[in-house]
């Protein structure tokens, strides 16, 4: 039960560029490959991270098709997430529009005045930071645990640790991976792949044991790519779906699946099978005919 | 007593960009150690596979499963070259400290090429080192390789019987697809 919530769409593949499957290189069969290599490796549940900057318009179109290698990968539970990198905070007003388009939202705020609004008041799943840059802005316990105590989780793409030959990104990933681990005390981090190739992806036990050596305890580790994962995805759910998170309705057995939770939502299912086959089964009995009667009769 | 305690690190080695599926050689492992579905199986490499979702490879995702888990070693990778490449690792990203820590009790036990799998032994106290240095290499002998490590134990029996566990289930699914 294992998420990799980031997984870059590539940028060439637009929402009206046909999807090619093209026979050698590109970057449809690239990402297939390093999405099956995901899959071989245990994770269950796949986000492909769509990364916008700028001024956002009111009517972007979601680029990801997360069906795309639906047939060929079945296990698998895709899902669309928007990363935005904010360095404007009017950009925060278009959050409400994108809701909609995907199932993820995350934010990548460049000052530490845009850190702090999205980890106080905007609604959104997740907070991305480059951490294989010098970050701008101090990690501060005080602000991040605003973010922890509100649900969105943080997120470490250890991709720069894997990328050939970068010395610098991967110094820079672990030391703003063990700042962060030291702000938050460990909870509400997850951690993803950024993989662009199927190079880069790591099994997630061998995920969690790098997370050791930035400062993460055994269980912290696997949390971050298992049950915390899971919190980032059911969260961004009930923001979609729920009123106020207490309410859901569900419409059909597809919208179950969300969570990539497969045990519990098949329970779901089969109760709900078996009490539909019980009301038709009581449905399809005719009258009960009383027996007494019918002897008087003839 | 206090005995000095060891954790061997089971670990396979994949090749996720390797194009060559159609060109293993037989030189690279002989009849009498590798089941026959290793020879015979001929895979049509990634390159020329028209990857059509639902089509007539819609069963592709189990086959790349598979395929991407469990392929013998191409040429290069070799006992030498894993043995060197990982203590490289260590090196590189360790530093002297690392190396020296893992140094005296770290040996690669086993390394087979058909099955690209092998066993790294160290000690108790900095087998984290080693399997994270495992973790960060991403080459060896001139191939792009990622290497996932599948069980650690303290005996190497327990990892010899995972590694026999998970050919038997390797094997078991090349049958089942044939």
């Amino acid at each position: 039960m294992f998420y990799d919530l980031c997984v870059p769409w590539p940028k060439a593949v637009t929402a009206s560029s046909a999807v090619e499957y093209t026979r050698s290189s590109g970057p449809i069969p690239d990402l297939f490959r390093t999405v099956a290599t995901l899959q071989a490796l245990g994770y269950t549940t796949i986000a492909y991270d769509y990364e916008l900057s700028g001024k956002i318009g009111s009517n972007i179109t979601s680029p990801i098709q997360e069906d795309v290698f639906s047939a060929s990968l079945p296990k698998v539970t895709f899902l669309s997430r928007i990363t935005i990198l904010l360095d404007d905070a009017a950009q925060s007003q278009a959050l409400p529009s994108l809701t909609t388009k995907f199932d993820i939202l995350a934010v990548r705020p460049t000052t530490e005045k845009l850190l702090l609004a999205a980890c106080t008041s905007l609604d959104i799943d997740l907070i991305s930071l480059d951490l294989s840059q010098r970050l701008p802005f101090y990690l501060r316990h005080r602000t991040l645990g605003a973010a922890v105590a509100r649900g969105i989780k943080i997120e470490i793409c250890y991709s720069p640790t894997t990328r050939q030959a970068d010395n610098n990104a991967r110094r820079n990933l672990i030391s703003n991976a063990a700042a962060l681990f030291r702000a938050t005390r460990g909870k509400g981090i997850i951690i993803s792949s950024g993989a662009t190739s199927a190079l880069e992806c790591r099994g997630p036990y061998d995920v969690a044991n790098l997370a050791t050596l930035w400062g993460f305890t055994q269980e912290k580790g696997k949390a971050a790519v298992a049950g915390d994962a899971r919190a980032v995805v059911v969260h961004a759910r009930m923001r979609r779906r729920s009123y106020k998170q207490v309410v859901e309705i569900v419409v059909d057995e597809d919208e179950l699946r969300a969570t990539g939770n497969k045990r519990a939502d098949k329970k779901e299912l089969q109760k709900r099978t078996r009490q539909e086959d019980e009301d038709k089964k009581n449905e399809a009995l005719p009258p009960k005919a009383s027996k007494k009667r019918k002897a008087t009769d003839s | 007593m206090v005995r000095f305690k060891s954790r061997y690190i089971l670990f396979t080695v994949h090749y996720p960009v390797l194009n060559d599926l159609d060109e293993i050689s037989p030189s690279n492992y002989s009849a009498s150690n590798v089941p026959p579905l290793f020879q015979t199986k001929k895979a049509t490499p990634l390159s020329d596979r028209n990857i059509l979702p639902g089509g007539k490879e819609g069963n592709l995702g189990k086959d790349m499963r598979t395929l991407l888990q469990r392929r013998p070693a191409p040429d290069g990778v070799t006992l030498n070259a894993v043995n060197t490449a990982f203590k490289d690792s260590v090196n590189r990203n360790f530093g002297d400290l690392g190396a020296g820590l893992v140094r005296a009790s770290v040996s690669l036990k086993y390394f087979s090429q058909a099955t690209s799998t092998g066993i790294i032994r160290v000690s108790r106290d900095h087998y984290r080192i080693v399997w994270a240095a495992l973790t960060f290499l991403n080459e060896i002998a001139g191939v792009k390789v990622m290497i996932t490590v599948d069980h650690i134990s303290g005996t190497m029996r327990k990892c010899e019987k995972v590694a026999i566990s998970k050919n038997v289930k390797v094997v078991r699914e090349l049958s089942g697809d044939m």
